[in-house]
């Protein structure tokens, strides 16, 4: 499966030629994650791994260290965040790496000298400005001409998981079925892979995702269940 | 992620230099250099990025002041943790100070998300191609429906008026 990634960079003029190569730079990073991590490719060192054709000690240091996040998040969610729940397919990162890649792109931006920085990644978005904020519209899971809400993000990261793109593809892993419930949930906080990770886990719990979001340090959510009603969690509201 | 396709949108509008302020850092901005150094300068051994200016002043705002003082983007420093942008306040054609903006890394992203009040949500429908969205965030899309999505709407709107 493939995606989009947008950026969008505001640098001085004096900065372009900088934030050119830090684009560059961006690009080659998100392709390198996508053949190290994908699952739909033969032949990716991520699939290589879990096929047992390669040892902890001959992985590159971010195949580590997204296997160490993910164990982490698995152990951290009591199993809400798993990446091994689809019966038909080999263990998928993606709900990690993902906002992890997008996030990086976003920094490596950021250090290229920009004085704003927004990249969208297949709907997850790491955005930074130094003035102001960046208005990051939540999609309506009902009607796609419109948004249902908007966070206001200086600094930060907004993840939304959902199945009205892809249809069920995010299972509960306490049933191993598709997950049921909630149409959509958005999770702002300081770093999209987490960010992401935990909008999946949220929606994957279904009706118990609400509750297990506000255990959350530090992130905020706004969950949108199937009847339509809308719920925000930890972050401040304006009409 | 196959097939990432990157939709760049570039632009200058930034902030752009006040074309008397590179005089003014030899002369009035000389100390301020010197007393920012110290901040900007990076930590012996592996203490977090050197983010922490003195905070006599509150967050930097776009919006002018009422003295008429403005922010504008100064020269950039190399520390060991990369590249740090400061930026100079600029009021009657002299620069007041010189700040050293914040390191998003994740350590910094994670304190400035406990330090701070939790981000605003405004909960309320609209139109999604509305002017006032910069984004989209939203379920997972392919690169195929990407095409049809609001954020192709709203990338190629951005190429269009750049």
């Amino acid at each position: 499966m493939g995606t989009a990634v947008s950026l969008l960079v505001d640098a001085s003029p004096n900065g372009i030629a900088r934030i050119n190569d830090a684009m560059d730079e961006a690009v080659v990073w998100l392709h390198e994650v996508d053949d190290r991590f994908t699952t739909y490719r033969d032949g990716s060192e991520w699939l290589r791994y879990c096929a047992g054709e390669l040892s902890d000690q001959e992985l590159h240091p971010d195949t580590r260290y997204v296997l160490d996040r993910v164990r982490d998040l698995v152990r951290a969610t009591n199993g809400a965040f798993d990446i091994a729940v689809d019966p038909g397919r080999p263990p998928d990162p993606a709900a990690y790496v993902k906002g992890w890649a997008v996030q990086g792109a976003a920094d490596i931006l950021v250090a290229g000298g920009a004085s704003a920085v927004c990249v969208n990644g297949g709907g997850d978005v790491a955005a930074w400005r130094l003035h102001g904020t960046w208005r990051v519209g939540i999609q309506d899971p009902f009607d796609r001409s419109r948004v249902r809400a908007v966070v206001e993000v200086d600094c930060g990261a907004v993840a939304t998981s959902g199945t009205y793109e892809r249809g069920g593809h995010i299972f509960d892993p306490r049933t191993r079925e598709s997950a049921t419930g909630l149409a959509s949930v958005t999770v702002v906080g300081p770093d999209l892979g987490m960010a992401d990770a935990f909008a999946t886990a949220a929606f994957a719990l279904g009706a118990d995702g609400p509750s297990w979001l506000r255990t959350l340090d530090g992130y905020g959510a706004y969950v949108i269940n199937d009847d339509g009603t809308g719920e925000v969690i930890g972050l401040r509201t304006a009409a | 992620m196959k097939k990432a396709l990157p939709t760049i949108a570039l632009s200058a509008a930034g902030l752009t230099w006040l074309l008397h302020a590179q005089g003014v850092i030899d002369t009035q901005a000389a100390s301020h250099s010197t007393a920012a150094s110290p901040t900007t300068a990076p930590p012996s051994d592996g203490a977090p990025p050197p983010t922490e200016t003195p905070q006599s002043a509150p967050p930097t705002t776009h919006a002018p002041a009422s003295s008429g003082s403005r922010t504008v983007d100064g020269p950039v420093i190399d520390t060991r943790y990369g590249p740090v942008q400061v930026e100079l306040v600029v009021s009657g054609g002299r620069i007041t100070e010189v700040k050293t903006p914040e390191y998003p890394n994740e350590a910094r992203r994670s304190q400035l998300i406990n330090e701070q009040a939790l981000p605003m949500l405004h909960d309320e429908v609209i139109q999604a191609q509305s002017a006032s969205i910069d984004t989209i965030s939203g379920a997972t899309y392919t690169s195929d429906a990407y095409e049809q999505s609001l954020q192709a709407a709203l990338d190629s709107a951005g190429f269009v008026s750049q």
